[in-house]
């Protein structure tokens, strides 16, 4: 099995590591980066815990492989926001009680920044495709509609008041 | 197979290179979302089989970041879309939304939006699922496909004749998908897909359906319809196109015309549904796109 | 999506408070099980049966032991007790209901997913190698796979035992058959219910070591840390050398309440006294840990033309799997609620549980009440519609009432205000939603429930909680409560913040630790609130007492007389005189006055009388509640789109507002899952829907908003009045679903889940039921 040598920008700092070509970026990040903010909740792409920004790109990392992210921008929920300089998300979903196990929460949370980018007004049915890709059983997604559709509704306050 | 080594090419003849290189046995990966899930079966369950005597080794050629493979154009009327193009980028794109509007939808009902960020069109088609999405969109548009290979060079084939058997299509070894080309919808030309799933989400066809008429009222000129997950391959459904041609449409004339449909698939039983469901949908729906199409059609 | 916030009678109780362990989460720094590492670990996997029946010939673990970076492969020989029992109580036993626990198969295998034995290797690569590496000859059994067939007298025997009859129960009330023959309407009806995953997002996983006192020491994602006992006892261990800690869980519903790795680490970690990590993959989770009890339930239910009740008989078949695990139990609850939240003159009630060589069966959010609601409120619907009258007024007519009995004899003692939950939760479907097509049929359905919260009074449950002040002012609670995300950590910083007057951030809550934390019981059968914080309740209102006293002393005043708010004492309606906190607790701690209190909770503790005959009061109490959902079906495709959810409910007392109302949001999706979805499908015992891929849970795009409508009653036996909801939440989700889905297309489905093919088949042989009764009616030609 061969390995290649590859450097990934995880939130802005370069990280290192030899990695077998077939391992995921999801295996490289929690077993090799010590990068355990990502989730493992299936290996395959169907629950979304792994979800990372690629070049800002929500993706499920277990469907990258690790070679492939190589020399690329990888953002976790660590890089969205953190406790000194917290993500509106990050405020909005703890506030809304959007967050029950939290074991959904970091790919969640990426999943919305992302939406946020491309749409910064979703409706809630937006919001709802946007996280489509993220399973959560503990809150039946009501909560984390309403905590992004605030930052969305935050947002078009934003939006009018400048206009 | 053992992987011991990944090529990121920057140019499409290098990448037709590190294909046909006869040293090494190469696994092409673009968004990795049917590659990677088939990596870990493999790896999951039992070893490979004896029968692969295969022992070059192996190498992973990303053809991702090729920018010769990805974006959305026009070129001569019709709409030329690069292989290894996301989902999340057809879905999105607002002259596939307004002039190729079943293909858009299609894509956008791959699996989820996480998925759709990499899941390309050239990787649907080349691994051949019989349920594969965006197939019987194209299959409707009557798209062509852009071939390409060292060995051969360029080539462009019928979608028609893309799919050759279950989970197999002509490519030979060392050629891929480069490109797709579709016609632009215009004047009284609809197009429409609905996908038949068990969710609204990362979802995998019962049965997907797209059509395809040419309008002129209520009369249909011409009709293109296109099946997934009713047959080993995605078909297009030419008895019932040749039974619309030239009829003026009502909900008889539909369900008439749907009923053909079955001279065309030929749905299995597996986890999701059976046979039979299969059947009693492909007809429906069918017969409910004519009808709603046709219907709701402008003059 | 509330009603409006009622301004609340306490402090912080009642209020829509962050959670506390909610911005840790958000912010990617909450660690769990597989998310901690230690120098040296050695990676386990687990090799499993590949026949769901067979005799185990030989097994041949020479060549795994060979292989470089292998550390240890062990079978059942290597195991120091091998067979113990599945308890379910953790300090009390109740006799008669416990059923083997095989850490490793021996002779035989009786589920596909058994363990058969252990690898400990360097790397995850190298222990995937030695798997394959050993050698198992099997010889295949025909099996049973289906519990109606198993119960049959040459069926083949899963276990050791001459029957495959894991208990039975009966419940006898009045005279059913005479009832019968008086009653207007009978309605007889089997109902059919599947294996079900629990899908925690966060797969099992745990770590075991040594530690310096040569304690052995498993980190594992469980809902029991109590299960130190049952690895003690499977390595013959005292139980003061094995010690458990749950980190913040992904996730549990259930399926992480049975023993899953901690056992295997345990043997592995004891073998190569290295550290030992096993953390399963979504496939080995679906394949090997319990599943949701499939049911066949025959139901007959009459009533008289007045609307009345007067008569259920019920036969209850559970699939327990290959091992009884929870079997028992599960059943037992089933039967105690088998009747539903309803006055019902007669009852019969026979129940069996069955051992089958499918996965073994266990635990699931309801522990078996979700089963029999989705019979019960599809009888009441059937039976409603036989006497022209509508779901809710039927229901009306027939709720429990407090004092009112079970079919069990209990008279409920607590308020049941069942009828207003299904009044509020019907009104607040709103308008119907009109059809967006030719093609579509809209319906709407009710369905309402009782859960029990706390465990079977049979097993005196009891629950510690510590709660101390620091000389700062800061407050330590130390409690064995395994907090699994429904923010059991939280309601108790919460409780103990509201009664000593501070706030939730200067509360530590330490958790889930066997050595250091007091035992707080498991986290499952809705107790946790129940126990745990009554228990925390008790030892803050000592620790306050305490200061109380002291202050008062101080302050020269009786203690009735002293108000203690805002880290503050003072003598009510004395504004010249108060003392700091600080002052209180130095003065304390001075004196020898104790800062902190450990108070034990107990539950009320029954004995029982004859394992088959279920009478008297099995539960502490219960929660009732209904949903309401309104439904799009597509008469093409048999596709459903849910518009609306509602869940009403009684929830006693509201601790935090959030999490409750989270609580009813997420058991209302599990139920709705439930409904229209989720299906381990087995063939011969092998599980075909082993990845997320094939077997389906609801999305955020699958379903509504869920509407929660809270009453507060205060009559809980919880903190401050609480009931428990985490259970009752989900029960009568599913069945509102279905009834709306029987309500669109005229036609009761009595299989779960209520899928698109099995609509769209129902509708199609409908129609031809009526093209057939049509054409019967064209007169015959001349």
């Amino acid at each position: 099995m061969g390995t290649q040598e590859i450097e990934i920008q995880v939130n802005g700092q370069p990280l290192r590591a030899t990695v077998a070509v077939e391992a995921t970026l999801l295996d490289v990040l929690r077993n090799e980066l010590g990068v355990v903010e990502v989730k493992n909740g299936c290996g395959q792409g169907d629950c979304g815990a792994c979800t990372v920004l690629l070049d800002g790109d929500a993706v499920n990392s277990c469907l990258t492989l690790a070679v492939q992210a190589d020399g690329r921008q990888v953002t976790t929920v660590k890089g969205l926001g953190s406790p000194e300089a917290p993500h509106p998300l990050q405020e909005s979903f703890v506030a809304h009680g959007a967050v029950q196990c939290g074991f959904c929460s970091s790919g969640m949370v990426l999943s919305a920044a992302s939406l946020m980018k491309q749409n910064p007004t979703p409706t809630r049915a937006e919001i709802r495709e946007a996280i489509s890709g993220n399973l959560c059983r503990c809150t039946g997604y009501t909560k984390i509609v309403d905590a992004i559709e605030e930052v969305a509704n935050n947002a078009r306050l934003l939006e009018e008041r400048a206009s | 197979m053992s992987l011991q080594s990944y090529v990121r090419p920057r140019g499409l003849d290098d990448a037709l290179a590190a294909l046909a290189d006869p040293r090494t046995r190469p696994l092409i990966i673009a968004g990795g979302t049917d590659v990677i899930p088939a990596m870990r079966k493999m790896r999951l369950g039992e070893p490979q089989a004896a029968g692969d005597d295969d022992d070059r080794p192996g190498v992973v050629v990303d053809l991702s970041q090729l920018d010769e493979l990805r974006g959305i154009g026009e070129k001569d009327g019709m709409l030329l879309i690069g292989a290894a193009t996301t989902m999340g980028a057809i879905a999105r794109h607002e002259l596939v939304k307004d002039r190729a509007p079943a293909l858009a939808a299609a894509a956008a009902s791959v699996g989820s939006p996480l998925v759709r960020n990499r899941a390309t069109v050239g990787g649907n088609l080349a691994t051949a699922s019989p349920s594969a999405d965006t197939a019987p969109a194209l299959l409707a548009a009557n798209a062509v496909l852009g071939l390409a290979s060292a060995r051969q060079g360029r080539r462009e084939v019928s979608i028609t004749d893309f799919f050759v058997g279950y989970r197999r299509t002509l490519l030979q070894p060392g050629e891929i998908v480069a490109y797709i080309l579709l016609p632009l919808s215009r004047g009284l030309v609809r197009g429409r897909f609905e996908k038949v799933g068990l969710r609204n989400a990362d979802a995998i066809s019962m049965v997907c359906v797209a059509v395809e008429m040419e309008l002129d009222g209520r009369v249909c000129r011409e009709a293109r319809i296109g099946l997934g997950a009713v047959a080993a391959v995605p078909v297009r459904a030419f008895a019932v196109e040749a039974a619309l041609k030239d009829r003026e449409i009502d909900e008889a004339v539909a369900r008439e015309c749907a009923k053909l449909v079955h001279e065309h698939i030929s749905p299995i039983d597996d986890l999701r549904a059976s046979a039979r469901y299969r059947s009693w949908v492909a007809e429906a729906v069918v017969a409910r796109m004519i009808i709603d199409m046709a219907c709701k059609a402008r003059s | 999506m509330t009603d409006a916030v009622k301004p609340t009678k306490y402090r912080l109780i009642g209020l829509a408070l962050p959670r506390h362990d909610a911005l840790d989460k958000v912010y990617g720094q909450t660690k769990y099980a597989d998310d901690f590492t230690m120098p040296g670990t050695l990676h386990a996997k687990v090799l499993r049966s590949r026949y769901a029946a067979a005799r185990i010939v030989s097994i041949d673990t020479s060549a795994a032991e060979r292989m470089p970076g292998v550390h240890a492969v062990l079978t059942a020989r290597d195991v120091p007790r091998n067979e113990t029992t599945s308890k379910f109580g953790q300090t009390h036993s109740a006799g008669g209901f416990e059923g083997l626990y095989r850490v490793l198969a021996d002779k035989k295998v009786r589920y596909m997913g058994e363990a058969v034995a252990l690898v400990a290797a360097e790397t995850p690569e190298t222990a995937a190698q030695a798997l394959r590496a050993i050698d198992v000859v099997y010889e295949p059994q025909p099996g049973v796979f289906d519990p109606v067939e198993a119960l049959k007298p040459d069926a083949y025997r899963v276990g050791e035992e001459d029957t495959n009859v894991v208990c039975s129960y009966k419940v006898r009330k009045g005279d059913v058959d005479a009832a019968f023959a008086r009653a207007d309407v009978v309605v007889e009806n089997e109902y059919r219910v599947p294996f079900g995953d629990h899908v925690y997002l966060e797969p099992e996983s745990g770590t075991a070591w040594i530690d310096e006192d040569g304690v052995l020491t498993i980190r594992a994602s469980t809902q029991v840390i109590e299960h130190f006992r049952d690895v003690a006892d499977i390595l013959r261990l005292p139980h003061n050398k094995v010690r458990v800690i749950a980190p913040m869980l992904g996730g549990g519903f259930g399926g992480k309440e049975d023993i899953t790795v901690e056992a295997y680490l345990a043997l592995l970690a004891y073998r190569t006294k290295r550290p030992v990590k096993l953390t399963y993959t979504r496939e080995e989770s679906i394949l090997s840990h319990s599943k949701r009890h499939p049911y066949v339930m025959r139901y007959k239910t009459a009533a008289t033309a007045d609307g009345k009740l007067v008569a259920m008989e019920c036969e209850l078949i559970s699939d327990a799997g290959g091992y009884p695990f929870l079997s028992p139990w599960v059943l037992l609850y089933s039967t105690v609620m088998a009747t539903g939240p309803y006055k019902i003159p007669n009852v019969k009630v026979d129940a069996h549980a069955v051992l089958t060589n499918n996965t073994f069966t266990s635990a699931y959010r309801g522990f078996g009440a979700p089963q029999v609601c989705f019979a019960y409120e599809s009888q009441m619907d059937a039976v409603a519609a036989q006497l022209g009258l509508t779901p809710l007024a039927f229901r009306m007519k027939n709720y429990l009432h407090t004092g009112d009995e079970l079919g069990t004899g209990y008279a409920l003692e607590s308020a049941v205000l069942t009828d207003e939950t299904a009044e509020r939760a019907l009104a607040a479907l709103g308008e119907p939603t009109k059809p967006r097509s030719p093609w579509e049929k809209i319906g709407r359905g009710i369905a309402s429930g009782m859960q029990s919260y706390g465990r079977l009074v049979y097993l005196h449950d009891s629950s510690r909680s510590f709660v101390g002040f620091e000389l700062d002012g800061t407050v330590v609670v130390r409690c064995g409560v395994q907090d699994i995300g429904g923010g059991q950590t939280s309601s108790i910083a919460q409780i103990t913040a509201e009664v000593l007057g501070v706030s939730m951030q200067d509360v530590t809550v330490y958790f889930g630790d066997t050595a250091l934390t007091p035992l707080a019981g498991t986290t499952t059968a809705t107790r946790m609130l129940y126990m745990s914080g009554n228990a925390t309740l008790k030892a803050a209102r000592a620790v306050r007492d305490a200061l109380v006293t002291k202050a008062a002393e101080m302050l020269d005043a009786s203690p009735d007389r002293i108000a203690m708010a805002d880290k503050t004492f003072r003598v009510v309606g004395d504004k010249d005189h108060s003392l700091s906190l600080i002052e209180v607790l130095e003065a304390c701690a001075s004196d020898g006055i104790p800062l902190s209190n450990l108070a034990q909770f107990n539950a009320p503790a029954r004995e029982v009388k004859e394992s088959a005959n279920v009478e008297g009061q099995i539960h502490p109490d219960y929660t009732f509640g209904t949903h309401a959902a309104e439904v799009a079906v597509d008469t093409v495709t048999g596709q459903v789109t849910v518009l609306k959810l509602v869940a009403a409910f009684d929830v006693g007392q509201a601790i935090n507002r959030l999490s409750a109302e989270g609580q009813l949001e997420g058991g209302t999706a599990c139920g709705a899952g439930y409904a229209l979805l989720e299906d381990v499908k087995m063939d011969r015992g092998r599980t075909v829907t082993c990845a997320l891929d094939t077997y389906l849970v609801p999305t955020a795009a699958d379903l509504p908003d869920v509407t929660t409508i809270m009453i507060e009653s205060g009559g809980g036996m919880g903190p401050f009045g609480a009931k428990g909801i985490g259970e009752p939440s989900s029960t009568s989700s599913a069945p509102a679903v279905t009834n709306a889905v029987a309500d669109a297309i005229g036609i009761r489905l009595t299989r779960l889940p209520v899928s698109p093919e099995r609509i769209l088949t129902a509708l199609k042989e409908g129609q031809a039921k009526r093209d057939d009764a049509v054409s019967r009616r064209v007169p015959e030609l001349a």
